[in-house]
């Protein structure tokens, strides 16, 4: 399978993701399928992906808005955007990819798009959820360790 | 290898929406058809994350985009078309048709640039128009004042004319006021020569025929009345009591008074003479 037309349809994910759906598990039944086959630089986002499907399909709300919140405040500071005027604020609250890439949002200001809890301690919180469940993905999937519990004194989420 | 968590995140993330090269790209029907709201989720998710990750893709989005937002600020321009909805029923909406017929001409002008003298020669006609009409009410509204005056005049005037020709004394609203007090000193070193009250009379009906005042019509001077002054009776208060009104009070005064100024009050328990009226 091509590695490319894998990684466009985790996107149709991720997108669905950013707007805050949920994303039935067997919809995931692909990636799951090609396991060990993923090139090692992808590996990365399919474990993240798989983590915040199974959280966004078994957090509470508050969990699930602040996971959206997030995953908004971390595709903001990818890619660029060259014209901002087509964004409109209202359209930020059901954004999409194409909406927030490059948008290079603050913490408090991705989560007043998710209506999400602002504080920095919100953030640090879904982020140690998520990095349990990436953790347990990883091991899962490819059956060794996490690769920033390999680092050896990195600082981990805590 | 990755430090930490975080670094972890960021090259997921960045490695997600690195460019692709693209075989196949959306067609304009599926872009506008995203535009107007019409696709489903997965299909709406499915074009995000291709032109998220299709150069080729973006740019034509972004000229898709700025184009309909051209179209869009130019339809708002535009006047709304009427809209019978909302009129009443059976009632059209003359006003919002005629704004709307305005507007519909000043938009279709064939030469854009005259519209700001268009304007300023509708503005200046309607000032002129304004200056005409405010300056007109004013004519009018003064030479119908004036005609009223003179037609006024002209009716008193007829009418003093009439009452002199018939040999009528004129009203005494308007006979003893007119003397001036230097006459009415005049007429009182005249009054003082007689003692006779009859005589005092026939001066002063003499003294005021000779200024054309003719009060024998109203005043009989051969029948003198006498009458003892109260406390609190004035030369006004007695002409008004026995001559009809105040302002007669001179005549009074200049049959009873021998050195009291015009602005005295008549002596208290003194007889004075008053003439009867007709």
């Amino acid at each position: 399978m091509d590695p490319q037309l894998v990684r466009e349809d985790r996107l149709t994910v991720w997108d669905r993701l950013l707007r805050g759906e949920e994303i039935p598990s067997q919809e995931l039944r692909f990636l799951q399928s090609v396991g060990r086959d993923i090139p090692d630089d992808e590996k990365p986002g399919v474990i993240l992906l798989l983590a915040a499907v199974e959280l966004m399909n078994s957090g509470t709300a508050a969990v699930r808005r602040n996971l959206t919140a997030a995953l908004r405040y971390w595709f903001s500071h990818t890619g660029s955007k060259t014209d901002k005027t087509l964004i409109s604020p209202g359209r930020l609250k059901e954004g999409g990819l194409m909406e927030f890439l490059g948008l290079h949002l603050t913490w408090p200001e991705a989560a007043r798009t998710a209506k999400a809890d602002g504080s920095y301690a919100a953030l640090k919180r879904i982020e140690k959820k998520l990095q349990e469940e990436c953790k347990r993905q990883w091991e899962s999937i490819f059956g060794n360790p996490a690769p920033w519990d390999l680092a050896g004194g990195g600082r981990n989420v805590s | 290898m990755f430090r930490d968590f975080e670094e972890f995140v960021k090259h997921a993330t960045a490695r997600e929406v690195a460019p692709i090269r693209h075989v196949y790209h959306p067609d304009l029907e599926l872009m506008l058809a995203y535009l107007a709201g019409d696709l489903n989720s997965y299909a709406r998710s499915k074009l995000n994350a291709h032109i998220a990750t299709c150069s080729h893709c973006q740019h034509r989005w972004k000229q898709l985009v700025t184009t309909l937002n051209k179209e869009m600020e130019v339809l708002r321009r535009l006047s709304p078309a009427f809209a019978l909805a909302r009129s009443r029923p059976g009632r059209v909406c003359l006003r919002s048709w005629y704004e709307n017929w305005w507007k519909r001409k000043w938009e279709t002008l064939t030469f854009p640039a005259f519209r700001p003298a268009l304007a300023w020669a509708g503005a200046v006609m309607v000032g002129v128009a304004l200056g005409l009409g405010i300056t007109m009410a004013l004519v009018l509204r003064t030479n119908y004042s004036t005609a009223n005056r003179l037609a006024t005049l002209t009716r008193e005037i007829e009418d003093l004319k009439v009452q002199l020709a018939l040999g009528h004394s004129l009203s005494t609203d308007i006979i003893v006021p007119s003397l001036a007090p230097e006459e009415i000193s005049q007429l009182m070193a005249q009054v003082t020569e007689f003692s006779d009250p009859w005589l005092k009379a026939l001066v002063i009906a003499n003294f005021l025929n000779l200024r054309g005042l003719y009060l024998t019509w109203e005043i009989d001077w051969r029948q003198l009345i006498e009458h003892r002054v109260q406390p609190g009776e004035t030369w006004q208060s007695l002409a008004e009591t026995y001559l009809g009104t105040a302002t007669l009070w001179p005549v009074i005064y200049l049959l009873n008074a021998r050195e009291e100024p015009p602005d005295s009050l008549p002596p208290v328990g003194e007889i004075i003479v008053i003439p009867a009226r007709k």
